[in-house]
């Protein structure tokens, strides 16, 4: 057996060091790739931006720790955005997991800390926590929010005025403009219950794995926008700040090293392959081979 | 149940069915109020077909329009069809499908090994249509496993997929002669949570040295979680999946594997019972109505005359 | 045991046909429903300019139900007195079937969780027989019980706004949980490389044609993609091929599952509902 083909049984140890090494070099190394805007990531990113004053964007952010290196990127470009152009939104966790309400939060409150300290709870922003009911949920929240949350994720009800002032003017699907699911997998049921009755733009943030299934929505039109994995969430970065040193997102934190990752594997692919040939190639020169 | 009683029972639904609308659509309205206006009370048959015509194109995702009516009755109609035809008798032909195929020599590869074989049905609840069809093939590897005198050890995540697949792995010991094999024990909710449960699972792979896995049902991002370490315990490894996504990891670490609606099919596949695989045939038979369909609306749209088929098919967002 | 599936089987037809009929039947009794423009509303009745332009009053009483079509052309249902003058509505009595379905799903969801108690049964009982026979690795087991009681109590705090159980909750969800999540999360990254260095191998036309998009379609999805190909027209781009790849041939392919799918599922399902399903299950005839 000839060195070339010992290359198609690498021990997978070494495949995963080398993967692990790929991964860490760029948060050792600071490096700065260009990132092509996709057509789903900037339709997204004009349809948020026209939100109009009066309305506001819910948010169904359900998601935590497992899916987080590629949803909390996509909810905080997001929430950036928001929060930069004064849109209103508000925050529910639909089903999937009872922590997402939490996970929001963290994210809103960095950037809360670090560039909005004039936002307000109550005023720009709503959390009104987790939820069950799948599309019977989604169909309460259209029709009158109020049967579907009594109370906040802090506990104030959404008649009070003074903590929620936001929440008065929120009642029902005419208040919202449009509706932006970030979870691992997000439920399609949005899409005739929502989006096919109200006409309301829907929005997905989803992981990239996942992301294959919901393309077809984007052709039809019933889908306004998506982020992609990690990756959307740097496109959106680099929507919001066309400045590459600006920009402090998980996305665009993230797209680099999984940049490096993809392309150990891909190596790791080809170099499987040479040995595969090498093997083949000395197979039949032995005359091993039929 | 004979073809003309079969016959006899559904003229008589439809004359009982006829004859109820007829009777309740024969009233007429009463006399109008001093003010002119029509006091509804109850409408006649016109009314009646103006609501249907009104309905038609109705994009209501809750409840079925007339085109969608129609739909479901054509789809149920077709595979019911199949089911009584495959009944009355005659061979019917399924391709070959690999992974199914080799689930008896997965299992017949650990009785000569003296190892156990693990099941897993799923991350999805006991209702989900991938979970119901794993139990199908949960059932025929149980028998295998009870005439063979090989352990089978089956996980799972949701509680209530435990006393089903008991009940199940149960029923096909007993109906191999072989009750004293069956442990209860060997039936485990290992982890509430899918991606725990891959873990222990894994675990187990190791401990008891399981020789074949099968891996059948809706899974999510865990698939890979349970079939790379299962791949590196030398173990064979067959899955089948309805999710989309899961294949290509499936694909990639599992020696057979199973895709899409070859799950849905592969109870049929492994009984050869007439009543499955005429649903086979049917299923085909409405594949075939829903393409001419795409190609109608696809000509239609290049050719012109696509808003005439969108009106008769309707357009659901 | 004839008599227990014949039992079984008239019990999932029943419960099968509701949610079919209230598929299928209209939400209001069709011979009986008014479309058209609403004129007036009162406390007492909904004033409505028919299709043929007959004026119809309908009274308000509690089983009157209306719907409501929003711009998009899909119906709303909504509370006949929030209707008004100008909406297109369709307003009549209902078939009660729609009213029941939340119900309805709630007793399965009941049904459904009283299955809960199985697996901590089930797990019990594992758990408990690996100890008393100390089985191998038996103070797994230990531990196993001991996480339980950190858990049940840990949950006490879910909610809290302060104390030491909301501080054992968030230790336990931001400090155990959240990193064990992520931690087996991220093994995926590391077992896909092992899976796709050892499966990916060109040994067929088709396995040339899938690797070769399968290239395009990663490289295209990280700047490094966008680097290679840049000086190339743009329809070269490797982000521009590989967005084509996805938006058209990925998406036909999922269609063209989807359907299959689909009709399977309608195929099983019908099998279940009318009890002509084989198999584990469902060995004989009724």
């Amino acid at each position: 057996m000839n060195v070339l083909s010992r290359l198609q049984d690498i021990d997978r140890r070494w495949l995963y060091l080398a993967l692990a090494l790929s991964c860490l070099v760029p948060f050792l190394v600071t490096i700065r790739l260009p990132v092509y805007v996709s057509p789903e990531t900037r339709s997204l990113y004009e349809a948020i931006d026209r939100c109009p004053k009066d309305k506001v964007i819910l948010v169904d952010s359900a998601w935590d720790a497992g899916s987080l290196g590629e949803n909390w990127g996509q909810v905080e470009v997001v929430f950036d955005h928001m929060l930069r152009k004064g849109i209103k939104f508000i925050v529910i966790s639909l089903d999937i997991t009872p922590l997402g309400p939490q996970f929001a939060d963290k994210v809103i409150s960095k950037l809360v800390k670090t560039k909005y300290p004039y936002r307000k709870y109550g005023v720009d922003w709503v959390n009104l926590g987790f939820t069950k009911g799948d599309w019977q949920a989604m169909q309460q929240i259209a029709k009158d929010i109020r049967r579907q949350f009594k109370r906040d994720s802090r506990g104030w009800s959404l008649d009070d005025a003074k903590h929620l002032p936001l929440m008065q003017r929120v009642h029902n699907i005419d208040d919202i403009y449009m509706i932006y699911s970030v979870t691992y997998s997000p439920m399609e049921n949005w899409i005739p219950f929502v989006h096919g009755v109200y006409g309301t733009p829907i929005g997905f943030g989803c992981a990239g794995i996942q992301s294959t299934t919901y393309y077809r929505y984007i052709l039809s039109k019933q889908l306004v926008g998506m982020l992609v994995g990690v990756r959307g969430a740097a496109e959106y970065d680099a929507l919001l700040y066309p400045n590459v040193r600006e920009r402090q997102s998980l996305g665009t934190q993230l797209i680099v090293p999984q940049a490096f990752g993809h392309t150990a594997i891909i190596v790791a692919v080809i170099l499987g392959n040479v040995g595969y040939f090498a093997a083949r190639k000395g197979e039949r020169k032995v005359g091993t081979r039929r | 149940m004979f073809i003309r009683d079969r016959y006899l029972v559904y003229a008589k639904i439809l004359s009982t069915a006829v004859s109820s609308v007829n009777e309740l659509t024969r009233i007429k309205p009463r006399n109008q109020e001093a003010a002119g206006r029509k006091t509804w009370t109850r409408t006649s048959k016109k009314h009646l077909l103006d609501y249907l015509l009104i309905s038609w194109c109705n994009e209501h995702m809750e409840h079925a329009n007339i085109q969608i009516f129609i739909a479901t009755l054509l789809i149920a109609g077709l595979i019911l069809h199949g089911i009584f035809t495959a009944r009355r008798g005659g061979p019917l032909f399924i391709r070959r499908i690999p992974g199914l195929t080799e689930i008896d020599e997965a299992v017949g590869r650990a009785t000569e090994m003296g190892r156990p074989v693990i099941f897993h049905p799923g991350t999805a609840e006991v209702q989900n249509i991938g979970t119901l069809s794993a139990l199908g093939v949960l059932g025929h590897v149980a028998r295998n496993c009870a005439r063979l005198g090989t352990r089978l050890i089956v996980t799972t995540a949701i509680p209530v997929v435990v006393p089903v697949a008991e009940d199940i792995v149960k029923q096909a010991y007993q109906e191999e002669g072989r009750p004293e094999l069956f442990d209860p024990e060997d039936i485990r909710f290992l982890a509430a949570s899918a991606d725990q449960l891959a873990l222990a699972t894994a675990n187990l792979m190791e401990r008891e040295k399981t020789a074949s896995h099968f891996f059948f049902g809706s899974y999510d991002y865990t698939s890979l979680l349970l079939t790379e370490p299962g791949q590196r315990t030398g173990a064979l490894q067959i899955a089948g999946t309805d999710q989309y996504f899961q294949v290509p990891f499936f694909i990639a670490s599992c020696d057979y594997t199973v895709i899409g609606e070859e799950l849905y099919a592969a109870s049929a596949y492994l009984t050869r019972e007439p009543t499955m695989l005429g649903s086979l045939v049917g299923q085909d038979r409405a594949k075939i109505v829903i393409l001419a369909v795409i190609v109608l609306g696809s000509l239609g749209v290049t050719l012109g005359f696509g808003e005439w088929v969108s009106k008769i098919v309707g357009v659901y967002r | 045991m004839a008599t227990r599936r014949r039992l079984i089987a008239a019990v999932t037809f029943l419960a099968g046909l509701y949610y079919f009929l209230e598929f299928i039947v209209p939400p209001i009794i069709p011979w009986r429903t008014v479309q058209g423009e609403v004129v007036k509303v009162s406390s007492k009745a909904i004033v409505v300019r028919r299709t043929d332009g007959q004026i119809v009053s309908v009274p308000i009483r509690d089983n009157i139900i209306a719907y409501r079509k929003r711009p998009t052309g899909a119906p709303e249902r909504v509370e006949p007195k929030s209707l008004h003058p100008g909406d297109q509505v369709s307003i009549g009595p209902t078939t009660y079937l729609s009213d029941w379905i939340t119900d309805v799903n709630n007793f399965f969801v009941v049904l459904g969780a009283m299955a809960w108690g199985m697996g901590l049964m089930s797990l019990w009982m594992v758990h408990s027989a690996n100890i008393r026979k100390r089985k191998e690795e038996w103070y797994g087991s230990v531990l196993f019980f001991v996480a339980v009681a950190i858990g049940v109590v840990a949950g006490l705090g879910y909610g809290a706004e302060s104390g030491v159980l909301k501080r054992l909750n968030d230790v336990v969800v931001n400090d155990v949980l959240r990193p064990m999540g992520s931690t087996v999360f991220s093994l995926l990254a590391f077992y896909m490389a092992s899976a796709a260095y050892r499966s990916f191998r060109l040994k067929s036309r088709e396995a040339i044609l899938m690797m070769g998009s399968a290239f395009i379609v990663m490289l295209g999805q990280i700047p490094i993609g966008l680097w290679l190909t840049h000086r190339l027209p743009e329809p070269l781009w490797l982000p521009v091929m590989s967005q084509w790849i996805l938006y058209i041939a990925n998406s036909a392919a999922v269609r063209g599952m989807w359907f299959g799918m689909m009709l399977g599922a309608i195929a099983v399902g019908l099998r279940f509902w009318l009890s002509l399903e084989r198999g584990a299950f469902f060995g004989k005839e009724l």
